[in-house]
């Protein structure tokens, strides 16, 4: 029996009991008549009250709701600017590093000491992975919708520049080889969109070779008029994508708890956070032992 | 360009030290002049007027204390009125759309380079190659 059945046959008994009342012989009377309308009456003004009431509390509920979703938003914003104005502010010093870092490598090489040399090199690959992360907190602070994407004509040239100067670090003394191609066809699309996934993809198939194999990199970036496709494929490590613990794409989840893997878990739950923004797809391929491949698309309209 | 000299201006002493390192080895011998507030650039360079006569190539940050980089930019407009020998690089760790948009909107900026200031973003910004 489902709801509307219950009233109507409620509905049903109180009329009849009433009638039953008002007419206790079966005839009918005006006496009878007009209890049953007060009857009548009454029932009105009850539901009309009950109507009311429900009204009310709707309104408060949704007011209420209204109130703590605008607080929400509100925190959502201050994280989101907190996080921008900390990478920033971190991201200056770590740049004034970063050129120290090259000055101090600049003289030790005329210096010919081979011992700060190396520190000089140490402190570089320190400075450059901090900043990496930085930039990771910046793009991340973006992607989550502060600063609009900006849309320009793309040429490989450009990817490839803008993307080198993000992973040479990572190449440095990693036995390595990164092979791009590029299909592209008037491309015009966002330059951050195609960095923060091609970095991010490349720099977790750098860190993911085989140890002691020559590590095989291919980037393929190409499109046509509805599809922009970027594919990176490696013969590293490799995961097992049915193994349920393997959150890929969680904050601050490694994928793989090794010491000499280094990373903060923010590059791939950033990847998918770009994805979704731009209604974009991604697939992976991977077997435990036998590389990875990783494909995403994004809609050109 | 012959530039005369190179004018550098930001607020971070250490910024100021590590870039005129780059700028002199991307650009030997040319006078470098630094300063660490823009309200002292300001009163230096208008003051004498000498630096708007020939090339000058000027490295300024966007966020100062003071007067932000905008600002001198829009009083040198103000009280100069022939700045064409003025060319200006923005130097700073801002990537942000609004701040890059309104660079546009200042003929004497030639270039907008992202912090660090290297080599090679640099000679990229000088060559009119710059990306960002």
């Amino acid at each position: 029996m489902n709801l509307h059945d219950n009233i109507t046959s409620d509905t049903h008994r109180l009329l009849s009991r009433q009638l039953k009342k008002s007419f206790p012989d079966g005839e009918w009377t005006e006496e009878g008549m007009i209890k049953l309308m007060q009857f009548i009456e009454a029932s009105y003004r009850n539901t009309d009250e009950e109507r009311k009431l429900i009204q009310r509390a709707d309104r408060i509920s949704s007011g209420e709701m209204q109130k703590m979703n605008e607080e929400l938003r509100l925190k959502n914003e201050f994280l989101d600017s907190f996080n921008h104005g900390l990478a920033h502010a971190i991201k200056n010093h770590s740049s004034n590093l970063k050129g120290l870092v090259r000055i101090l490598q600049k003289y030790c090489e005329k210096l010919k000491e081979e011992k700060i040399l190396t520190v000089a090199e140490k402190l570089g690959n320190s400075v450059n992975q901090l900043n990496s992360i930085l930039n990771g907190f910046l793009y991340l602070s973006r992607a989550e919708g502060l600063v609009d994407t900006q849309y320009s004509v793309i040429d490989s040239d450009r990817i490839k520049s803008e993307v080198d100067i993000e992973i040479e670090y990572l190449m440095l003394g990693r036995n390595v080889e990164l092979e791009y191609r590029f299909e592209l066809l008037d491309l015009y699309y966002s330059i951050q969109i195609i960095r923060i996934i091609l970095v991010n993809l490349i720099s977790n198939a750098i860190k993911f070779a085989k140890p002691g194999e020559r590590g095989r990199v291919s980037v393929v970036v190409k499109n046509n008029a509805e599809t922009l496709c970027l594919t990176v494929e490696d013969n590293g490590v490799g995961m097992d994508l049915e193994n349920p613990n393997n959150r890929v794409f969680s904050l601050f989840n490694r994928r793989n708890a090794q010491a000499e893997i280094s990373g903060f878990g923010i590059g791939l739950y950033m990847v998918k956070k770009v994805i979704e923004r731009n209604n974009g797809q991604i697939k992976f391929e991977s077997e435990l032992g036998h590389g990875t491949k990783i494909n995403v698309e994004f809609p050109l309209i | 360009m012959d530039f005369k000299r190179i004018i550098l201006i930001d607020d971070n002493e250490t910024t100021v030290f590590v870039n005129t390192d780059v700028i002199e080895e991307a650009l030997p011998g040319k006078p470098i002049i630094t300063f660490t507030n823009s309200q002292d650039f300001l009163d230096k360079a208008l003051s004498s007027g000498e630096w708007f006569e020939n090339e000058t190539l000027v490295f300024l940050d966007l966020n100062m204390p003071g007067k932000f980089g905008y600002e001198v930019l829009e009083e040198l407009e103000e009280e100069i009125e022939e700045l064409d020998d003025f060319h200006v690089i923005i130097l700073t760790s801002s990537n942000l759309m609004r701040d890059l948009e309104r660079s546009t909107r200042f003929p004497n900026i030639i270039g907008y380079i992202e912090k660090p200031l290297t080599p090679k973003n640099l000679q990229d910004a000088l060559s009119g190659t710059s990306s960002s």
